[in-house]
């Protein structure tokens, strides 16, 4: 994050070099959109998810592109690829949910980090995301300015908290693993594995 | 109410759809997680339900095999301290110390009784051992065995019963076989003792995979649902120790009754390589 936002600042706010500063903000809206597809594919069912992985990527990544090469000369921020990266993972969480109701595990869905995860993300992504659609239109004016903060900044904060429950539940469940998995010192004698068959045949 | 505020200074209307966009799209995320949350707890809850029920109807299954096996051990007990123990005290009695005083007629005629108690008693362990293990069965297979109990049954006059084994080249493993013969003569029994029926006929059927063995009578028995319904109560020992020897033969049994409701039948399935 420090090595997107130091060159962004300092593109931004030195140079006053929009363009270079926008180049770098759709660098970390690709590898965030990696990343987190990453992450959800390694939780998700789905025989094509790698396929579906790949491409999503691929199709993001040109389609940033595209927007960028569009969107450097506007005067405009473009929230276009932050809105079409909400959509995605909103569609990819609720999916990930459904494949939870579809699939009965014996351990509790909130006792899991990747649930508390995908439930901070997908309130990260839903509260943002007519944040993003109106951002463009709407963003010189001082009262959006103020909802957008507000709003902006309480998904961020709720999301912060429901990953560090993530993060928590992962360190307990991690810690319950290990005293589980200690070594139990105990003889328990010469063990003879019995034969398979031991029966008589038949005549 | 800070959204509210915000929604108050702001002037376009476009900020109020953004804002009740934004807490609709809230809302629902909320919903989805909730609907989630719930509906694995009812699902957890009822997986718990059908697991506990799984295991009442093993404890049942579990508890019906002991007992039957109490039972059984009774009757050996009582067949051997009733019926040998007394022949075994008599020819002793015969035999005892004053026997060599005795006139050498009266000591052959002692002799003599006394084998004949034997003989009785020899017959009397042999037939305990039979019914523990059918020695037709070990020696010849189910069929062998089959047909000699239903040619016994034939014999008391008091049922027509008949067997035909279509499809039985190969014998199937003894203990296979051996539950095959208790379930079959366990349903005969109840035949005899419950259904008030004119004849049984048992049939033998196979292929590739399975083999099926169908009893046909037309007395009054009991179709599949009172099965089941048996199985899970304290009662029908009999049918229990059925189910779990169908179990064991990791098959299926199937009681039916005809459409015409003529005759009933009941069905059982096994694989012929029962995975032990």
């Amino acid at each position: 994050m420090v090595l997107f936002l130091i060159p962004s600042l300092y593109f931004k706010l030195i140079l006053n070099d929009r363009a270079h500063s926008l180049l770098i903000n759709r660098f970390f809206l690709i590898v965030e959109f990696i990343l987190l597809s990453e992450f959800f594919a390694c939780y998700l069912r789905l025989k094509a998810k790698h396929l579906f992985r790949v491409v999503s990527c691929i199709l993001f990544i040109i389609f940033s592109f595209i927007d960028y090469y569009n969107a450097k000369t506007s005067v405009e921020f473009s929230f276009i690829p932050l809105v079409v990266e909400c959509l995605f993972f909103v569609l990819v969480i609720v999916y990930f949910f459904y494949e939870k109701l579809q699939y009965s595990v014996s351990t509790p869905i909130l006792h899991t980090a990747e649930f508390w995860i995908s439930v901070a993300f997908l309130l990260f992504f839903s509260g943002n995301f007519f944040l993003f659609l109106f951002s463009k239109s709407s963003l010189n004016d001082p009262g959006f300015r103020e909802q957008y903060v507000v709003i902006y900044g309480s998904v961020t904060i709720i999301k912060d908290v429901l990953l560090s429950v993530a993060i928590v539940i992962r360190a307990y469940l991690n810690e319950g693993e290990n005293r589980l998995g200690k070594n139990i010192d105990i003889d328990l004698g010469s063990f003879y594995p019995l034969n398979k068959n031991t029966n008589p045949k038949p005549q | 109410m800070i959204f509210l505020q915000a929604a108050t200074g702001a002037s376009s209307g476009s900020n109020y759809i953004m804002l009740l966009g934004t807490l609709g799209m809230v809302s629902l995320t909320l919903g989805i997680v909730f609907f989630v949350i719930f509906h694995q707890r009812k699902v957890t809850r009822f997986n718990m339900e059908l697991k506990k029920m799984e295991e009442d109807k093993q404890q049942i299954l579990l508890n019906a095999s002991i007992k039957f096996q109490e039972e059984e051990r009774n009757r050996i007990a009582a067949d051997l301290h009733d019926d040998v123990g007394p022949l075994l005290a008599t020819a002793r009695l015969y035999l005892n110390e004053n026997i060599v005083n005795q006139e050498p007629a009266a000591q052959l005629q002692s002799i003599y009784s006394a084998k004949q108690i034997i003989d009785d008693a020899i017959q009397l362990i042999r037939n305990i051992s039979h019914s523990m293990m059918p020695p037709t069965l070990k020696n010849f297979g189910l069929e062998s065995a089959m047909s000699d109990l239903f040619q016994k049954i034939n014999g008391s006059g008091s049922l027509n019963a008949s067997v035909r084994f279509h499809d039985y080249r190969t014998r199937i493993k003894l203990e296979q076989e051996l539950h095959i013969f208790r379930i079959i003569q366990e349903l005969v029994n109840n035949i005899m003792k419950h259904s008030n029926a004119g004849f049984i006929h048992l049939t033998q059927n196979a292929n590739a995979t399975h083999s099926y063995f169908r009893l046909h009578h037309d007395g009054q028995g009991i179709i599949q649902t009172e099965f089941d319904r048996l199985n899970h109560t304290s009662a029908g020992l009999g049918l229990k120790n059925i189910a779990s020897r169908v179990k064991v033969l990791n098959g299926r049994i199937l009681f039916e009754i005809d459409p015409s409701h003529t005759y009933y039948k009941v069905t059982i399935e096994v694989p012929k390589e029962s995975v032990y």
